[in-house]
């Protein structure tokens, strides 16, 4: 299992550990700031800059998936695998500048946190059922989430280090509890940035210098024309297996660990810049990850020569043969980043659905709890939550690449729909967005466990309709709530 | 000198790859960064 030896190469060990401790260090300095209120805790105080909230925003929402999942599928698949990475750049871009700018005007005029307390808001919803609704898929789809992330960091610390995968669940769970429980939301983020400057830099300096060793984008492409006749043809995908990908970017704007990133920004007429710097990163990083397995198809040849025949291989086995091993191991610190990236927003939120949206706004009720036991309970649930994800993540078995688009499309699915319409238009109401929360999780599920609707078209795509389709009836049979107009101001900025 | 060199390499392009690899790998990004950038500076985008 232990692939790629990092143990044995001090200067690989000294990168990663350098990258371990600056997380640590994140999560200690942060603290203090956390330790104010839930609001600091869940939200950051929304205090966030502008060039945080990009990285933090593409971070989270990329995972390892990112780096070793595109870059395998461009080493199976070739060129098409680039509409892998379209669909959620371009939605992720409209969401910076759109619908994330109103959903920050109406949540910081609102006091809201979360986005079950957002929907709560937003629909006068004072019998909880909306926040009840929004919390179950949150808590199911977040924890799974997260012990995929713990999984995928097993999987990668195994074949790095000289230790067992459930070892390497325990060191990642480790370092994502220490700094989450620690620092919170501001944490989070800030990791999260760090996180973007190690994944960016491996995902740019990797393929070009494989490329550079090849000899050159020319003699890459004459060696990957003989692989197949439609590797190098950007169209050779099937319009089922086109949608699929391109959707995946309807998992954007449902999934709460994102949306909370564009409720945190301090200013938020920067969203537009935040929105161009967070494109460039999607782009470069993206596209990086699709070099790397495009030259590592024309270095290898065949997924038999790479460790486990695994095409998920290809990037630590190029960054092994390439790269310097200082530079070689700040590329396997980048998988951790993106892996940890993910599981802490992740992990912050599923917390943020017990505490603040279970308990403190239902069970509690009206009862003042001071903010420091608030705080206080929500660093013992996140610990709870991601104990849970770390025993589910002990047992799963399955390719990281489908856990983890199956809980990001079943967010998308369930929430997407809902927070757009409720962002833009006024005829939506509570019992509207009930419905597309229902119909968009249950089509996920059920669409993912039929295999001959499976094979039709990726699950996400049907769920995400069918969710929009449920919101709009309902909604067109229901009666809005009474402030609608006012709430429409508020969403542009006018208080 | 700039505009030769950008010739010379899409002409190199064009010989060892399809056009299709050219607008996956090159113009795509490149349209949605432009794409990025029209939305982020447009005037009247603040709110």
């Amino acid at each position: 299992m232990n692939t790629f030896g990092l143990h044995t190469n001090p200067w690989a060990l000294a990168a990663f550990i350098l990258y371990v401790v600056m997380m640590i260090s994140v999560g200690i300095i942060t603290a203090r700031f956390s330790s104010r209120g839930i609001g600091e805790f869940f939200l950051g105080g929304r205090k966030m800059k502008s060039f945080v909230v990009a990285l933090a925003a593409v971070t989270s929402g990329r995972s390892a998936w990112l780096l070793i999942g595109v870059s395998g599928m461009a080493f199976t698949r070739g060129v098409s695998a680039v509409w892998a990475v379209v669909g959620y750049i371009v939605v992720e871009l409209f969401m910076f500048i759109f619908p994330g700018k109103r959903l920050r005007y109406f949540t910081g005029k609102m006091g809201d946190i979360t986005i079950p307390d957002y929907l709560e808001s937003r629909f006068e919803d004072r019998r909880h059922w909306l926040r009840l609704f929004a919390l179950i898929p949150i808590l199911i789809f977040m924890t799974a989430y997260v012990a995929a992330q713990f999984n995928a960091g097993g999987k990668s610390l195994a074949a790095s280090f000289n230790v067992t995968p459930l070892q390497g669940i325990l060191i990642t769970a480790a370092i994502v509890i220490f700094y989450t429980v620690l620092g919170g939301f501001m944490a989070v983020c800030w990791t999260d940035t760090l996180q973007a400057l190690f994944m960016i830099f491996a995902l740019m300096i990797l393929p070009v210098i494989a490329i550079i060793h090849f000899g050159g984008l020319g003699r890459l492409f004459s060696v990957l024309k003989d692989v197949s006749p439609g590797y190098l043809d950007t169209f050779a995908i099937s319009f089922g297996a086109w949608l699929g990908f391109v959707g995946i970017g309807f998992g954007s704007p449902g999934n709460p660990h994102i949306l909370n990133k564009y409720m945190s920004i301090e200013e938020p007429e920067k969203l537009n810049q935040t929105g161009l710097i967070g494109t460039l990163w999607n782009v470069l990083m993206a596209w990086g990850a699709i070099f790397i397995g495009l030259a590592g198809r024309a270095l290898y040849q065949d997924v038999a020569n790479l460790p486990g025949k695994d095409p998920e291989n290809v990037y630590p086995l190029l960054g092994s043969q390439h790269l310097h091993p200082f530079l070689f191991g700040l590329t396997i610190a980048a998988i951790f980043a993106a892996i940890m990236s993910t599981a802490s927003s992740q992990l912050l939120v599923a917390s943020s659905a017990v505490v603040r949206d279970a308990y403190q706004k239902i069970i509690a009720g009206h009862k003042q709890i001071p903010e420091k036991r608030l705080v206080l309970i929500s660093r013992v649930f996140t610990l709870v939550v991601a104990l849970v994800a770390l025993l589910f993540a002990a047992y799963a078995n399955k390719l990281v690449f489908y856990l983890v688009l199956f809980a990001w499309g079943g967010l998308g699915a369930a929430f997407g729909p809902a927070i757009l319409l409720s962002l833009y238009w006024k005829k939506i109401t509570r019992a509207g967005v009930i419905a597309g929360i229902l119909v968009g999780s249950l089509t996920e599920i059920i669409w993912y466990l039929v295999p001959s609707l499976k094979a039709l078209v990726a699950e996400w795509v049907p769920a995400f309709f069918l969710s929009f389709l449920a919101v709009v009836l309902v909604s067109l049979n229901t009666r809005p709530p009474d402030r609608v107009e006012e709430y429409m101001q508020y969403m542009k900025g006018r208080y | 000198m700039r505009i030769n060199l950008a010739c010379g390499i899409l002409c190199h392009l064009k010989e060892v790859a399809m056009l299709s690899t050219i607008f996956g790998l090159f113009l795509m990004p490149a349209m949605i960064i432009i794409l990025a950038l029209f939305l982020a500076l447009r005037k009247g985008g603040q709110r």
